[in-house]
């Protein structure tokens, strides 16, 4: 029998998951050994995030493809572990009161999200198909499950329930989609099939075509997209207020990237099959997304249809298919990881034990007992829609640009429009906050940790947005 | 050079930031000393720069200072900067200087009110988001004070937020603004698509090679410029918040209606004069909505009982004078009477402030009466604002109006049709204001109200711009002077002493008129019994006379008035701006119900998705 | 010669995934899935598929379907069941999109079934063994493989933390 061949390991690119997951499962096993106070795993898993962004940085000489192709360490890759490892760092920070408030369990809870930051890593560096597949199945069983954390509250049971219904049901399609690509392609690679494409030895061309649309379908469904994103509101709504500050950013940022690298950077020769679809997913999604917000009572389904619209903006940077879109795609998910985890911070933070206060009426007059926490949620809704000099304005503002590079006026000019709309739902809260009356006491508990994570998004949102330019450099390179 | 001027801008959003933080523990005083220094000082700053571009013929090119790299797409990059040239300091002068009068005013006006500070705060960041609009080196900052000076009138209009009319007020303010606002940005893509760059002097370099006259770009990015502009000038159709912005305090609507905002519109299409004389079709039709604007704007003021309704009309047939000035050409001419309107406007909201403050509260003129003695100062000031408004000879407003009717005419673009509306206008104008003066100042109180005269805080402001509005005229060969190495041209005077006599009869016409109807009213008939009785007879006849002018003139201006208001207003333009929020609430609505939380239709919907994307893909 | 298996074998799948929907009885459900996993494993048969074939049956139709009937059995379901029948229901709609859904598909039939497609000849004697799929998932597949350990252990971990019998 002749010795089966060495396969070609890289750990060293590796290297961000292998940490990751020793690191997840330290936490696993530290939380059998230590008592009642569980602030060491907070330290273990901030530690992990952050040998892992450190790691990530191991390679140089960018690209290396490793695996056989399977697996790849390039700017993009790099610079979204740094977003996941910073969107999961604060995902744990602010929910270190909450937990305690909430009565969660923090072992599993912070192991998860460790392993959530697993997946989406692999999702960001992929360049193998079942691969993507992979990630997108690690990131979305955690989520089920960290949707579903708090047992005993019925919300949360049914957020996780219909998520993983739902998201089971689009997984489907997604893996069709691979299944139709890798049957007219002969390979799961995306460098493989690019090469394909490019030379039009692809060997059925409407059966790529079905399958490269079962794969938008698919991933519109990771992302939230119109007419895929009807489980948002509700999952965001019934999962905890720090997961869903976490399911906001991260893993739509690591599908984001997949995204991109399955579309733009593998089939731009064919976009104008794909791109057509995708410029009607994007405009329907900051539609609907505006529109829906705009009726919107309690904040976290505010938040929601916002983000529905947000992916609108974010898939403009996928239609624009150039080197300034991909850079462009890093930046707004990093001033969108601060602007989001900034309100979120906020939201849980007006927030106590039963009564959480989620109604947009019970931040009515916030601005006269707290002013600084009604001047930083302004802050950073109005970044969210958009205002110069936030970061959530550069952000647009490079999308924006990169899309006009290629001659999308027209669609940019129905997301600025949608911009405007933004700002009428952004704007109600913040009358609520200066210009009515409260209708009954603030209770709040200026938790520490949550109030550091509020400043570290303020930071980062003001810094973003009037300081963009090295963040630009790193991300255009 | 002139970084200097960047003072202009830090100076009152220091004042905004501090106040905004600190007001509630500063005394009264201070805070109001405060809010007025920050505008003083971006007014001295101001002169300074003005005196510069005096001495210096070759500074008035205009230059642009920068003071930081903000960000770089690509070949695209966006600078914090800003444009110091003529037409950009002579704007800066009126929105300081007018500026700052009405700051002082609001000391003495607003002295009972609990949230002083607040106002103080809102008002510097007015003049802020003003300063940055005119000062803009680019589109892009252009917006970004067009959208501040939305931002900032949307808070002081509805500054008295128990008022719910008010607080409505403010929101349809701010909606038609951002209606502006997003025709703006339109326009703004478009030239960054035509010509890869934002910045105004590139623009404006290459905008002479990439368009042809009357291209269907330069003419879209033109119409889509002035969507803007007749926003925020309130010119039809996007006029109707103008008159219900009135809810706000007086000052707010001297500074934001009368002298500052409104004329945002003008300066715009000022500034980019360039790019309207690539399209002249535009130009036509700015001319012809500013003076349609005009005599609608005035014939729905002749019929208004508020006092300060009829000078929100007045602007907004101000305002369709400039355009009309603009329109034909006369860009010089168009900032001259935005200048004589600012002193005078400023003073006749200033004055109708004063007068509402000292007879409590009350803005109805059929309630007022007799001013003139308990309120002598207002009252002169306020006479000397009416006259100026009308045209009356050797005021500002004579020169400045009389130029813009001669040159409806005479100028390459105008003709007789805006000739003869202008003037028209211009009765209409003589008549509605001193069909205010006669209602308020004259004959004798009608309730038992004791008005009393406002205290000197407030007179002062009063008679500094009716000192203003008298003399600014004579400055209008300066004012051409100074702004003619922007526009390229200086203002031509034509000789025809016929059309001028017509034009400044006009006004005296529509005086005489409402002395007429006024001063010997029905409802005057008991006061002139009394008070004149010698010639009470002669006055009886011309009682009779009055019937048939009654018949023949006032009924039916009266009617189409009331018409205009009814059903052009009321019914059609508010109706469709109103319908456009509550379709989109109702969109709204109907997206949430769609949003059942049923995971089977959740489900059902994807499928119905998936199934309308196959289709799409596989029949395309 | 191999369409002559293909056919009825894909037709039985077909018939039993229809009775897996159609079936008002739980354990007839289940059932049928088990006879449709099987004829599916024929058809990997078909393909060379041998090792992907066993796995096929041991897995799908061994394990997990008895895992099925273990749940069911144990939860005592029953196709009459009171709230499963109250369910409301909008048949014109789903009848249109059933319509819809076979329109599409027999487009896209009509559309792939025009492509020509090269005859699958090239594959190696040795394809679909044990050996050869071991290599392959040893070597080019290897990191998928190891991958899936910790989509594997993430399941698990979810798996207790939302069966774990004390509510917290």
């Amino acid at each position: 029998m002749e010795p089966i061949p060495a396969p070609s390991i890289d750990l060293v690119s590796l290297a961000p998951v292998l940490v990751l997951t020793v690191f997840g499962i330290m936490v696993l096993v530290t939380d059998l050994f230590i008592g009642k106070n569980k602030s060491a795993l907070v330290f273990i898993s901030l530690t992990g995030l952050l040998m892992a962004a450190i790691s990530s940085l191991a390679k140089y000489d960018l690209p290396v493809y490793s695996f056989n192709g399977a697996y790849i360490v390039d700017h993009l890759s790099v610079f979204f572990t740094f977003i996941f490892c910073i969107s999961s760092a604060l995902a744990i920070l602010v929910s270190i009161d909450f937990n305690q408030r909430e009565g969660i369990k923090v072992g599993e809870y912070y192991s998860l999200i460790l392993f959530c930051t697993v997946g989406m890593v692999l999702l960001a560096s992929s360049t193998d198909m079942i691969m993507i597949f992979l990630g997108i199945e690690i990131v979305s069983i955690c989520l089920y499950v960290l949707a579903g954390i708090r047992r005993n509250d019925p919300k949360s049971n049914e957020a996780a329930l219909k998520y993983f219904l739902l998201g089971a049901f689009a997984t489907g399609f997604l893996l069709y989609g691979m299944a139709l690509i890798y049957g007219t392609t002969g390979s799961t690679k995306l460098t493989i099939i690019a090469e394909m494409i490019r030379e039009g030895s692809v060997r059925s061309e409407p059966l790529m075509l079905m399958g490269v649309v079962l794969l938008i379908i698919g991933f519109g469904f990771k992302v939230a997209s119109v007419p895929f994103h009807m489980w948002a509101p509700d999952v965001y709504q019934g999962a905890p207020t720090p997961v869903t500050a976490f399911m906001a950013v991260g893993p739509k940022a690591a599908t984001l990237a997949a995204f991109f690298r399955v579309f733009a950077e593998t089939m731009p020769e064919i976009s104008p099959s794909w791109g057509i679809l995708l410029y009607i997913l994007s405009v329907l999604s900051m539609f609907i997304g505006n529109l829906g917000a705009i009726m919107q009572t309690n904040i976290k389904r505010l938040l929601a249809f916002s983000s529905v619209a947000h992916v609108g903006y974010l898939l403009i940077a996928i239609i624009a298919k150039n080197s300034l879109g991909s850079a462009s795609l890093m930046f707004y998910m990093l001033a969108y990881a601060f602007m989001i985890f900034g309100a979120f911070g906020i939201v849980i933070l007006i927030g106590r034990k039963g009564d959480e206060n989620l109604e947009i009426e019970n931040y009515s007059g916030l601005a006269y007992k707290h002013p600084i926490l009604a001047l930083s949620m302004t802050i950073f809704l109005l970044s969210l829609g958009g205002l110069p000099p936030l970061a959530g304005f550069v952000a647009k503002f490079y999308i924006f640009s990169a899309a006009l590079k290629e001659g999308f006026v027209v669609l940019v000019i129905l997301a600025v429009l949608n911009s405007a709309i933004s700002f009428y739902y952004y704007l109600k809260v913040v009358v609520y906050m200066y210009m009515k009356e409260p209708i009954k006491e603030f209770n709040i508990t200026l938790s520490p940790m949550t109030l550091f994570v509020v400043a570290i998004a303020l930071f980062g949102t003001l810094h973003l947005g009037i300081f963009p330019g090295p963040i630009i450099a790193l991300a255009q390179y | 050079m002139f970084s200097y001027c960047w003072i202009i801008l830090f100076a009152p959003i220091a004042g905004f930031t501090i106040l905004s933080w600190y007001g509630n523990r500063m005394s009264r005083e201070r805070v109001g000393m405060f809010g007025c220094a920050t505008v003083g000082l971006s007014f001295l700053v101001t002169l300074v720069a003005l005196s510069e571009l005096l001495l210096d013929a070759e500074k008035q090119k205009g230059a642009v200072s920068t003071l930081y790299n903000w960000v770089t797409a690509g070949s695209f990059s966006l600078n914090l900067s800003i444009l110091i040239d003529p037409l950009s300091v002579f704007m800066l002068l009126i929105v300081t200087g007018v500026g700052f009068v009405i700051h002082v005013y609001s000391i003495g006006y607003m002295r009972e009110d609990p949230e002083y500070s607040r106002f103080f705060a809102y008002m510097n960041l007015f003049i802020f988001s003003m300063s940055v609009l005119v000062m803009a080196a680019d589109f892009f900052f252009l917006i970004v004070g067009w959208a501040l000076v939305g931002l900032a009138s949307y808070l002081l209009i509805g500054f008295w937020k128990e008022k719910t009319s008010a607080v409505l007020a403010a929101r349809k303010a701010f909606v038609m603004n951002v209606i502006g606002d997003v025709g703006m940005i339109i326009a703004a893509f478009m030239i960054f698509d035509h010509l890869g760059t934002l910045n105004f002097l590139d623009v404006f370099t290459l905008a002479g090679e990439a368009f042809r006259p009357n291209d269907d770009a330069i003419l879209l990015i033109t119409l889509f410029l002035l969507v803007g502009a007749f926003a925020k000038s309130a010119q039809i159709p996007l006029h109707t918040w103008l008159p219900d912005a009135m809810e706000g305090p007086t000052p707010v609507s001297a500074l934001i209606h009368a002298a500052t905002m409104v004329t945002a519109g003008v300066y715009l299409v000022a500034r980019c004069h360039v790019l309207y004389e690539l399209a002249p079709y535009t130009m036509y039709l700015i001319a012809t909505v500013g003076v349609v604007t005009a005599i609608f704007a005035g014939s729905m003021g002749m019929v208004q009982y508020d006092i300060k309704r009829v000078i929100a009309y007045s602007t907004m047939s101000q305002l369709g004078y400039m355009f009309l000035a603009a329109g034909v050409g006369m860009y010089s001419i168009a900032m001259f009477h935005l200048m004589t309107h600012a002193f005078f406007k400023a003073l006749l909201f200033l004055g109708a402030g004063s007068v509402i403050h000292g007879s409590n509260d009350e803005q109805d003129i059929r309630q007022m009466g007799g001013l003139r003695q308990a309120m002598p100062i207002t009252h002169i000031t306020f006479l000397i604002g009416s006259l100026a408004l009308a045209g009356f000879p050797l005021t500002s407003g004579f020169f400045s109006k009389e130029a813009i009717i001669i040159n409806a005419y005479h100028s390459d673009m105008g003709n007789i049709v805006f000739w003869a509306i202008a003037v028209l206008g211009a009765a209409m104008t003589g008549f509605y204001i001193f069909r205010v003066y006669f209602y308020t100042f004259v004959g004798q109180p009608r309730t038992s109200v004791h008005a009393h005269e406002s205290p000197p805080i407030m007179t002062a402001p009063l008679v500094l711009l009716a000192f203003f509005s008298l003399t600014v005229g004579f400055g209008g060969y300066m004012v051409d002077d100074f702004l003619a190495t922007y526009f390229g041209m200086h203002m031509p005077h034509p000789d025809d002493p016929v059309f001028e006599t017509i034009g400044v009869g006009a006004g005296l016409v529509g005086i005489a008129a409402a002395i007429v109807f006024y001063m010997t009213g029905k409802d005057r008939l008991e006061f002139i019994k009394q008070m004149l009785a010698p010639v009470y007879d002669l006055l009886f006849h011309k009682y009779y006379i009055d019937e048939i002018y009654d018949y023949l003139i006032v009924k039916p201006t009266r009617a189409t008035g009331a018409f205009m208001e009814e059903k052009v207003e009321r019914d059609g333009i508010d109706m469709a701006v109103d319908q456009v929020g509550t379709q989109v609430r109702e969109v709204s609505r109907v997206i949430s119900l769609w949003q059942s939380g049923k995971v089977r239709t959740y489900a059902f919907n994807m499928i119905v998705g998936v199934v309308i994307i196959l289709m799409f893909v596989v029949f395309q | 010669m191999e369409l002559l298996i293909f056919y009825p074998l894909a037709g039985l799948c077909v018939i039993f995934a229809l009775g897996v929907v159609f079936n008002k009885n739980p354990i007839g459900s289940a059932m049928s899935l088990i006879a449709m996993m099987l004829g599916l494993a024929g058809i990997f048969v078909l393909q060379q598929a041998h090792f992907i074939a066993i796995l096929q049956i041991i897995i799908y139709a061994g394990a997990i379907m008895v895992l099925f009937m273990f749940v069911i059995m144990l939860l005592n379901l029953k196709g009459d069941d009171a709230v499963w029948k109250k369910r409301e229901k909008n048949t014109l709609l789903t009848v249109l999109t059933g319509l819809l859904i076979a329109g599409v598909l027999y487009k896209v039939l009509e559309i792939t079934s025009a492509g020509e497609f090269d005859s699958p000849a090239h594959v190696l004697e040795t394809f679909g063994t044990v050996r050869e799929v071991g290599t392959i998932l040893f070597t080019e597949f290897v990191l998928p493989f190891e991958v899936a350990s910790i989509l594997l252990l993430v399941a698990m971990i979810g798996a207790v933390v939302l069966a774990k019998s004390k509510v917290d």
